[in-house]
């Protein structure tokens, strides 16, 4: 009888252990000092920077009293450094900052005027009694690239009017000696010998040579020692890695490893999550206590030597090493835990330089919170992140994308989304690109933002006709684009006036076809877009089931003029300069087409000036050519909508202000135009000396310059004619596509294609 | 009145042991379920009452009433097939084996017809659709046959229907098959030993000892069965999209779009509807089996 009892009791606590102890946990931290929930030193407000303390804005940090956290500020370079290009930042023999640079650009034809500057006492100062420029002229060499050694002298490098690399050490006397002769020369398939985009000096005077997949070392005498393997970023200036204590540092198979500099072996590996973000442009640099500092637009990360833990220091997405249209171009620590980061525009020029201070005073993570969530990564809005940031220091930006590069929306991305605003919560800022938008405002989700519109377009700086394009029935805006592309069509007058109407189009009879050779799915969408008020104007659109076959008539009458194919063979896609590729706009840039004679007009998508250098130059061969907007339509990108239930509307508003500013607008993304008048103005003024692109396939080749200022003016105001959105939807366009198919093929009728299209819209407009 | 210990703790005891079950579907899915009929009582964010609209709209709704149909359409033919042809099968391997007790063919067949269960809905789906694409092996075969080139994209033509009932037959047959032989086991085989004693045929044996021995197995491989055709969503989906053609669009193609849309008021007046519907025959079986008891 005891063993029973026993055993119940036993089974009573059991159970009550087991029920305590999945509602305990359940159960929620309720406030709690901040020893509770296990925080680090830095967020009781006891760190320091680097020791090991800081941590990563987390929804835990947020509570009051996480302080302390790296403050930027930026140092202002000498006026005349507007247009120099950064050949070498360091800390130099005196232990200051110093900066090497050059008028001009890489690889410039001559040699450009070289410069060395030394910051001293919060000044930057222009060093007249540097010898190197006159030294560097007199050898005939263009300087590309100066460094400090580790042995104490400095090191110059640069080509001469050949373009052979010459490097070479510049002696206290302002003399030139060079090093490792012979190294760089020309050889079999090599036609300009090593060009390196980066050395560096060891303390033996030994010399790291970089080349993309490669570092060589080689010792003072010029003997080859050995070579060590590294990733290659995909940019011409990808130098990332250093040498410190005998070992070298750099990034290979997407990891960091160590190097032995006595054997170069690979002595440690390490892994580093944030990768991705160290692609484009990184910075990696040692602390000199074996451990390695990580600087790329994620932020400023550190791994202890030994240590198997990242610590984020600096959080980029606060400042402007998160900024696009800047990239990285050296980064050092400084004296007192303090870092400086060096950042470039356009092609190397445009430097900014930034200082980051720890600040024990300032709260670890913003207490303010504002995100904005998108389908896809745009640059233009991680640029407004990143401007609004700098501009409200007590306001963190989170941009949320839903799909990493390369990857595919899905259904489930836009479910989770819709679960979230469904519970009243979501982002305070939406993206509208890819997601059910109309659906969106029916429902409420979406605030009114006519008021902002009308504040921005009462300021007379941006294109209202492109924002009033996307009033709704109601009379109210709910959604503002950030950017903007138009479809543009090139051919001679006649072939111009058939893009008129569907019957214009169908009808046209030229020497040659209408269009160039495209896929039947490009060229239904293609259709779609240009006859975009004559298809989805009316209420019922392609509903209508008679206008339906008048549009897949169309189709096939141009299909078959330029021989168009549903999908084309490997031999077909060459013969015909073709693709199976299938744009959602069906605008393909097929200049060269109509260039090489194969057809008598062209479409391309006017998105940017860079993009619009065949086209203009296209035009410029051909007398009689026009290049002409199609109708008034334009295509509006990152369609921006604030949350009905944000707690931040005044912020989000903010937001949307910041995003469509000058400042942000004005930076080439290469995303679409900006809708900021005074920005277009800005990119329109802007030259690009030097710039080019070449496009060939076979024996034909055209190679174009970017658009003289006559062409970009004349394209620029294009913009103010544009007045209707292309607001397709995408999914009543697959229908199409695939209801098309057979017909197309030419195995059944344009009425069982129509009435087999239909059926499947039905159900789609009925739901 | 007072209840005696014993018969109290024998009261208790199961609703101890079903305790953490039911409270658990209380609060995951009893409180989402109340939810959802609140929601099909207001608009979209849940924000005004809008009455019985949100049905009345479902119910208008042509595309709920095409999803409707086909659902009820695809229950009504492949369920009866579904266990038809398991039963036959069953019959045929417990037969067999019956006869050739020692034979690996009779269990390699079995095994044969379980083993669809055990491939992942999307590689059986890629093999369906190699199957039935236009230069599928389906349309190379009936070239051959006929002589004349066939092209048909079976999957997305009228003919879908009936290819969505061939993959569900396929997959689930040999787990109702497997359920159906459960059945047979339990039925003493004197019985028909008896019977054929008495000179009765394998039709009269059939008919009075395989069917009502059978009659338990019946009931929970039709309940099992109603309750897996509605997974075959994922079929449909993966074999012709969210779009598919007319014959096989279903509820839950109509549910999935609706969330896309964020047609919430729409999705959960159908879901309250459509748990009536299903709460009807659930229970006048209910009714029936506690009267059945009574009369015991």
């Amino acid at each position: 009888m005891m063993i029973k009892i026993h055993k119940k009791g036993m089974a009573w606590l059991l159970m009550a252990g087991l029920v305590l102890g999945s509602l305990g946990g359940c159960q929620k931290k309720a406030g709690g000092t901040i020893e509770d929930t296990g925080k680090t030193k830095a967020q009781a407000g006891e760190s320091g920077p680097g020791d090991g303390s800081t941590v990563l804005p987390s929804e835990e940090a947020k509570e009051p009293g996480a302080m302390g956290r790296y403050g930027e500020t930026e140092i202002e370079l000498p006026q005349e450094m507007e247009n120099h290009m950064k050949c070498g930042f360091m800390k130099g023999e005196s232990g200051s900052l110093e900066l090497f640079t050059k008028e001009g650009d890489y690889y410039s034809d001559g040699i450009s005027d070289a410069f060395h500057y030394v910051y001293q006492d919060g000044i930057w100062e222009k060093d007249e009694n540097w010898a190197g420029n006159d030294a560097l002229k007199e050898k005939g060499i263009d300087l590309m690239e100066a460094a400090y050694g580790q042995d104490g002298s400095y090191y110059l490098g640069g080509t001469d009017g050949d373009y052979r690399y010459h490097l070479f050490r510049l002696e206290e006397d302002g003399s030139l000696t060079e090093c490792l002769e012979g190294v760089f020369d020309p050889t079999e398939g090599r036609e300009y010998g090593l060009l390196p985009p980066k050395f560096q000096v060891l303390e033996d005077g030994s010399f790291l040579i970089y080349e993309y997949y490669e570092v060589y070392l080689y010792d003072a005498s010029g003997k080859r020692l050995f070579s060590m393997a590294k990733d290659f970023s995909g940019t011409t200036s990808d130098a990332r890695g250093f040498s410190e204590g005998g070992e070298f540092v750099t990034v290979l198979d997407n990891q960091i490893v160590r190097y032995d500099l006595k054997n170069g072996r690979i002595t440690d590996t390490v892994s580093y999550d944030e990768i991705d973000g160290a692609r484009d442009a990184a910075e990696l640099l040692g602390d000199g206590q074996g451990g390695i500092y990580m600087a790329t637009e994620v932020g400023l990360s550190h791994i202890s030597k030994g240590g198997s833990m990242w610590e984020v220091l600096i959080d980029g997405s606060l400042n402007h090493m998160g900024m696009r249209s800047i990239y990285m171009t050296g980064f050092l620590e400084g004296e007192s835990q303090d870092y400086y980061g060096l950042f470039a525009e356009e092609a190397g020029k445009g430097l900014l330089l930034f200082h980051y201070v720890y600040d024990p005073d300032m709260a670890a993570v913003p207490p303010s919170g504002l995100t904005v969530y998108s389908l896809k990564d745009h640059s233009t809005v991680r640029q407004a992140a990143s401007q609004f940031q700098s501009e409200h220091p007590d306001v963190r930006v989170e941009v949320r994308t839903a799909v990493e590069d390369g990857g595919s929306v899905t259904e489930e991305m836009i479910q989770g989304l819709n679960t979230e605003l469904l519970s009243g919560k979501g982002a305070d800022i939406l993206i509208l690109d890819g997601l059910p938008a109309d659906s969106y405002i029916e429902k409420g989700i979406l605030m009114d933002l006519s008021g902002l519109v009308e504040e921005l377009e009462s300021s007379g700086e941006m294109y209202n006709n492109l924002l009033d394009g996307l009033k709704e029935e109601d009379g109210k805006i709910y959604q503002v684009p950030a950017r903007f592309s138009f479809p543009l069509l090139l051919g001679e007058e006649k072939a111009i006036q058939a893009y008129s109407s569907l019957e214009a189009m169908k009808g046209y009879e030229g020497e040659k076809p209408l269009v160039p050779t495209e896929n039947y799915g490009n060229l239904l969408r293609m259709t779609a877009t240009l006859r975009y008020k004559e298809l989805f104007g009316s209420r019922e659109g392609l509903a209508d089931r008679g206008l339906l076959i008048r549009y897949l008539e169309t189709v096939k009458a141009i299909g078959e003029a330029n021989g168009a194919k549903t999908v084309f063979s490997e031999e077909e896609m060459e013969e015909k300069w073709t693709s199976n590729y299938v744009k959602d706009d069906g605008i393909i840039d097929n200049s060269i087409q109509y260039d090489a004679g194969r057809a008598d007009s062209s479409t391309e998508e006017a998105d940017g000036y860079g993009t619009l250098c065949i086209a203009a130059e296209v035009r410029r061969l051909h007398p009689g050519t026009l290049m002409v907007p199609a109708e008034d339509l334009y295509r509006p990108f990152m369609l921006a909508s604030v949350n009905h239930s944000t707690a931040n509307e005044e912020l989000a508003k903010e937001f949307i202000r910041c995003l469509l500013s000058y400042e942000v607008q004005k930076e080439e993304l290469y995303d679409g135009f900006p809708v900021n008048k005074k920005a277009m103005a800005f990119i329109t003024e802007k030259d690009k000396e030097g710039f080019s692109v070449g496009s060939g396939i076979g024996d034909y080749h055209i190679s174009a310059e970017y658009p003289s200022r006559e062409v970009r003016e004349e394209i620029g105001a294009m913009a103010d004619t544009l007045k209707v959105p292309v607001r397709i939807d995408w999914t009543v366009m697959q229908m199409v596509e695939e209801g098309a198919r057979d017909y197309l093929d030419g195995k059944e009728s344009v009425e069982q294609a129509a009435d087999k299209i239909l059926r499947t819209m039905s159900i789609y407009l009925a739901e | 009145m007072k209840i005696p210990y014993l018969k109290m703790k024998k009261m208790l005891v199961p609703w101890l042991f079903l305790a953490p079950s039911l409270g658990g579907a209380a609060v995951f899915m009893g409180g989402p379920f109340v939810d959802v009929v609140k929601r099909s009582f207001t608009d979209a964010m849940g924000g005004r009452f809008t009455g019985l609209q949100n049905y009345q709209a479902v119910v208008d709704n042509s595309a709920f009433q095409l999803a409707a149909g086909n659902t009820v359409r695809f229950l009504g033919v492949c369920i009866p097939l579904l266990m038809t042809i398991s039963l036959g099968l069953a019959l045929l391997i417990a037969g067999g084996a019956q006869a050739h007790k020692k034979s690996s063919v009779i269990k390699n067949c079995r095994t044969i017809l379980v083993l669809p269960m055990a491939v992942p809905t999307a590689s059986m789906v890629l093999v369906w659709r190699i199957l039935l694409c236009p230069d599928g092996v389906l349309n190379q075969m009936l070239s051959q046959v006929t002589g004349k080139a066939w092209e048909t994209d079976w999957a997305f033509s009228r003919h879908a229907f009936w290819v969505l009932i061939a993959t569900y037959l396929w997959r689930h047959t040999g787990y109702d098959m497997l359920l159906w032989l459960a059945g047979l086991q339990g039925i003493p085989g004197e019985q028909y030993e008896a019977a054929r004693m008495d000179g009765a045929g394998a039709a009269a044996r059939f008919w009075y000892i395989t069917i009502p021995g059978l009659k338990g197995t019946l009931g929970m491989v039709g309940v099992l069965s109603v309750v897996n055709s509605f997974r075959v969503y994922r079929e449909a989906y993966l074999l012709a999209g969210s779009y598919p053609d007319a014959s096989i669009y279903l509820i839950p193609h109509l549910f999935a779009h609706w969330f896309l849309g964020l047609d919430i008021q729409k999705m959960t007046a159908a879901a309250a509807m459509m748990t009536g519907v299903c709460l009807i025959p659930a229970g006048v079986v209910w009714i029936f089996y506690k009267r059945r008891r009574h009369w015991m």
